[in-house]
């Protein structure tokens, strides 16, 4: 799979500038990973096929673009395909896809081109088990744009089981009783479909 | 060889813009830089053009030009709101190199106007990046500024320590106190504002919620200002009209830029500058006769009391607690020009903490610019720290007092 996600982390960089790598592309980046034996890694299923009819940037104005954002009527965000394609590919698949260092095997959020860990730069794509457990959280009682619309919403960071941490809006609680939310309490991932590109992870309690 | 720069320069001036707080005829970031910078020239007793360096975050080379002077040392550093405390820090090191005698460290900043005049006069502010992380995994997610970020670290400060609202909201109530001694606080009075001094816990606890568990009055104004210091160096400092506050300690750190990458929200990095600072100085916390804490909200000055080795870890609040850090009170004073959460705050409050400072140990805290009697301290010594960003950077300065 990594040949497939590495083109998508790196869309425009000829594989045959990288001077040593396997034999299908040429990366580097995955030539000398060290896979646990527990690893699940992401397939071509779960990241579907590898041509992408559009790139993935919203500044494009289709007729359907604009019905979706109508609908989504919040902060869609514009992803950066260098560094994260992956993980917004996994999220359209409805699968937590995770970066993590094949030299010290330590996943990090958000996702880079080198491991904040180690500093080593092999780094691999794999699907997370998409729980974890509120670190912290607030409640937004003033908001702008279409997430005015759902004051008293739940914002929270997100400890990911395999480590490292995510923002999100938290749902599954009450705005209006602060007191019934725990830091601690397990959350699973879930994804919404915003428009045709691109599908936002939200975390809710269990 | 390399040499401890501590003492090696001073605060010789503190100044203001002319006007500050709700300007009601309005102000560009520029007017209010130049105000200050004029201002503070004339105490010192130079002009502009004798400023061998300049420090603005992001206007150092604006400023240059503006007054036609030709600085040999320039500094834009522009990290938020500590920005100046870690300016100071840079400039004492350039002195203690050698490189230049005098310096002035500017703020100006129309956070109140520049809501009125459609964002216009307040600088180049850079397009947010969509491919910035935190546009990415922040952004579709509904945050709307500073409060909403530091919300989070006050409820896990609460789950850790046990603290509570009513805690921080003390902060709030010990900080207004010292408003009521400076004129110039735009929450001076219920006459200058409906929040205006004196205030209850009961009054910050029944405010406005914005970002639970942040309520109104844990928050900070949003006005305009200007100011100035100038650093200069150890000769220099008892040539001009006015009192050298010596820079005995000086330090800056940062943990992270977005909150996602906040590894512990109930700590940050003025943990480190601050020991840093004290090192320097040879001093510790139980030697602070005074507490400059950025108090964007109740939340930061709680958890940076902390930080400083001011009060034990979970227990920061306790500083304000009972009036203790307020006017006569038992403890060491803290935030004594009314802090960023009535004073004035134009969004980079550090500069204010300064020029308190400077006033507080050059024994000018009531005449200097209309403090009231009661508002001067008998302190000696201060720290002064800023916190930048999203609880993303510090710097912390030790200041000793000329005598």
């Amino acid at each position: 799979m990594t040949a497939e996600v590495d083109r998508l982390m790196r869309p425009g960089i000829p594989c045959a500038a990288v001077a040593t790598g396997c034999a299908n592309c040429s990366s580097v980046a995955h030539d000398v990973q060290v896979t646990p034996p527990t690893t699940r890694h992401v397939s071509q299923s779960v990241m579907g096929p590898v041509k992408r009819t559009r790139p993935l940037s919203r500044d494009r104005g289709s007729k359907e673009r604009e019905r979706t954002l109508a609908d989504y009527n919040k902060p869609i965000p514009d992803p950066d395909p260098y560094t994260t394609g992956p993980f917004w590919e996994g999220a359209k698949a409805g699968k937590l896809v995770l970066p993590r260092c094949t030299d010290c095997n330590r996943t990090h959020f958000y996702p880079r081109n080198i491991c904040p860990f180690c500093y080593s730069m092999n780094i691999e794509w794999y699907e997370a088990s998409g729980e974890g457990w509120i670190q912290t959280f607030a409640v937004q009682h003033r908001a702008m744009g279409g997430w005015a619309d759902e004051t008293p919403f739940v914002t929270a960071f997100i400890d990911l089981k395999e480590g490292d941490r995510m923002f999100t809006v938290l749902r599954g609680v009450d705005g209006n009783k602060p007191e019934d939310i725990k830091c601690g309490t397990p959350v699973k991932v879930e994804f919404e479909k915003v428009n045709d590109d691109v599908s936002i992870p939200f975390w809710r309690v269990v | 060889m390399p040499t401890n720069p501590s003492m090696a320069a001073a605060i010789v001036g503190a100044a203001e813009s002319n006007k500050i707080g709700y300007i009601e005829e309005g102000a560009t970031n520029m007017t209010l830089f130049i105000e200050a910078i004029k201002n503070v020239c004339d105490q010192v007793g130079i002009k502009p053009s004798d400023i061998e360096g300049i420090a603005a975050p992001g206007y150092a080379n604006a400023l240059a030009e503006y007054l036609h002077i030709r600085p040999k040392w320039i500094d834009t550093t522009s990290v938020g709101g500590c920005s100046f405390q870690m300016q100071v820090h840079h400039a004492m090191a350039a002195i203690n190199a050698g490189i230049l005698d005098i310096a002035v460290v500017a703020h100006g900043e129309s956070g109140y106007s520049a809501r009125k005049n459609n964002g216009k006069g307040r600088g180049p502010r850079p397009a947010a990046d969509p491919w910035a992380p935190a546009a990415m995994f922040e952004g579709p997610y509904g945050l709307s500024g500073p409060p909403s970020n530091y919300s989070h670290a006050f409820t896990r400060h609460m789950h850790r320590y046990g603290s509570s609202q009513e805690d921080f909201a003390q902060i709030a109530v010990t900080t207004r106190d010292w408003a009521t001694l400076n004129p110039r606080a735009v929450m001076h009075s219920k006459e200058t504002h409906p929040a205006g001094g004196p205030i209850t816990v009961e009054d910050v606890m029944n405010s406005r919620i914005i970002s639970w568990p942040l309520k109104l009055l844990d928050c900070c104004l949003v006005t305009d200002h200007g100011g100035a210091v100038i650093v200069a160096s150890a000769e220099r400092a008892r040539s001009f009209k006015t009192k050298p506050v010596w820079i005995a300690g000086a330090a800056e750190a940062i943990s992270h830029t977005s909150m996602i990458e906040m590894d512990d929200y109930t700590r940050t990095s003025a943990w480190q500058s601050a020991e840093t600072a004290y090192t320097m100085a040879g001093m510790g916390p139980g030697e602070m006769e005074l507490a400059m804490i950025y108090d964007s909200f109740t939340l930061t000055a709680g958890i940076t009391a902390e930080m400083l080795r001011l009060t034990p870890l979970g227990e920061g609040p306790s500083l304000w607690a009972d009036g203790k850090a307020g006017p006569g009170g038992s403890g060491i004073p803290v935030n004594t020009n009314g802090g960023g959460l009535s004073f004035s705050h134009s969004g980079m409050y550090g500069m204010m903490l300064l020029i308190e400072a400077y006033r507080q140990l050059s024994g000018t805290a009531e005449d200097g610019v209309h403090g009231l009697p009661g508002k001067q301290t008998s302190a000696k010594t201060a720290i002064v720290n800023g916190t930048g960003g999203v609880l993303s950077v510090t710097g912390t300065l030790v200041l000793v007092a000329d005598d």
